[in-house]
């Protein structure tokens, strides 16, 4: 499994990304939407975790631009927003999109990369 | 004046919303910095129960990161707090420097949304007014935000304020660096504002410069 991590909080996903490599997932981390779409369009991947809220090009965009660009890639969206009703079991499925709510469950998110990948 | 409070108080409510979003959007960023640390503080002492050697500087290093988001957090969360008591008086004697830097911070990640990397102040120091400190923080956001919204890709804005020629008259807080016109700005929003702080602004658009002048309320 190929992962692409995309959040503006450098120290998030540097660590994130340290932490899936304990777990045997190998992972590529960018901190904007502009430098995750250069890793696309060099590099096979079969997940993208992005943040929603980022300076510039938005998850949400830069999501519209992947699925363009690569429409076979998943994509699980990570946010600070949301009330605890919303994320009551962790996650949210809307459509064929993943959402995660920071601070995130390293356990659940591979759960939920596996579940896509399905 | 009634017609002026009909648009303050939605409006208001408004910008109380749309700050306090934000930065509960920065705390959960700090808090998730927090728990990966934490988590891979947890990997590396399974490890070691595995019976693996783990380095210590960089268990140092990982203390270090979660003592820098904590201090971190603890910022923002005085800033709200800061951001909350405004509405403690409707007039008070404010350090015009202090609320313009709290104006700055709140407005920090919407900017960056906005073409904004950086807003450089200057001559902050030792300026006093009397004023709302809640309105004055929304005039000041407003202003702000508008600036970003007509700037161009990684720009840096202009801050500073200076005080009129008598003391305890008047104050000027200038905003310059934005490249194109200000789309529908100032508003309804920001007449409200400007009426309710008897204040003034002043748009040069070629100049890239906005200036708000604000009198001694008492």
């Amino acid at each position: 499994m190929q992962v692409l991590l995309v959040d503006d909080e450098r120290e998030l996903i540097s660590t994130l990304s340290e932490r899936l490599s304990f777990r045997g997932i190998a992972s590529d981390w960018v901190t904007s939407g502009e430098g995750a779409i250069d890793n696309i369009k060099e590099k096979q991947y079969d997940i993208a975790v992005l943040d929603i809220k980022m300076p510039g090009l938005s998850g949400i965009e830069l999501a519209k631009k992947i699925r363009d660009i690569k429409p076979d890639m998943k994509i699980i969206f990570v946010t600070g927003h949301g009330s605890a009703a919303d994320f009551e079991a962790g996650s949210v499925q809307s459509g064929e999109d993943y959402y995660l709510a920071k601070p995130l469950n390293i356990d659940l998110l591979i759960e939920k990369m596996q579940e896509v990948l399905k | 004046m009634e017609k002026k409070w009909k648009v303050l108080g939605p409006e208001g409510l408004g910008f109380f919303g749309t700050i306090t979003a934000s930065t509960s959007h920065e705390l959960k960023n700090a808090l998730a910095v927090i728990n990966e640390n934490s988590g891979l503080l947890e990997d590396y002492m399974l490890m070691a129960d595995d019976g693996m050697e783990v380095d210590p500087e960089k268990l140092s290093r990982i203390s270090s990161r979660i003592s820098t988001q904590v201090a971190r957090a603890d910022d923002i969360v005085s800033r709200l707090s800061t951001f909350a008591h405004s509405v403690d008086h409707i007039l008070q004697e404010i350090e015009v420097g202090q609320f313009l830097q709290l104006a700055v911070a709140l407005s920090l990640r919407i900017l960056a949304a906005n073409n904004v990397d950086a807003v450089a102040a200057t001559g902050l120091k030792d300026v006093r007014i009397k004023t709302s400190p809640f309105l004055f923080l929304h005039l000041v956001s407003n202003s702000l935000i508008a600036c970003g919204a007509a700037s161009s890709a990684r720009n840096t804005l202009q801050l500073s304020c200076r005080e009129g020629s008598k003391k305890k008259s008047e104050v000027t807080i200038s905003l310059e660096g934005f490249q194109k016109v200000l789309t529908d700005f100032p508003g309804p929003a920001e007449d409200a504002l400007l009426i309710a702080l008897d204040a003034k602004m002043r748009v040069e658009p070629d100049r890239g410069r906005l200036e708000i002048i604000l009198p001694w309320l008492n």
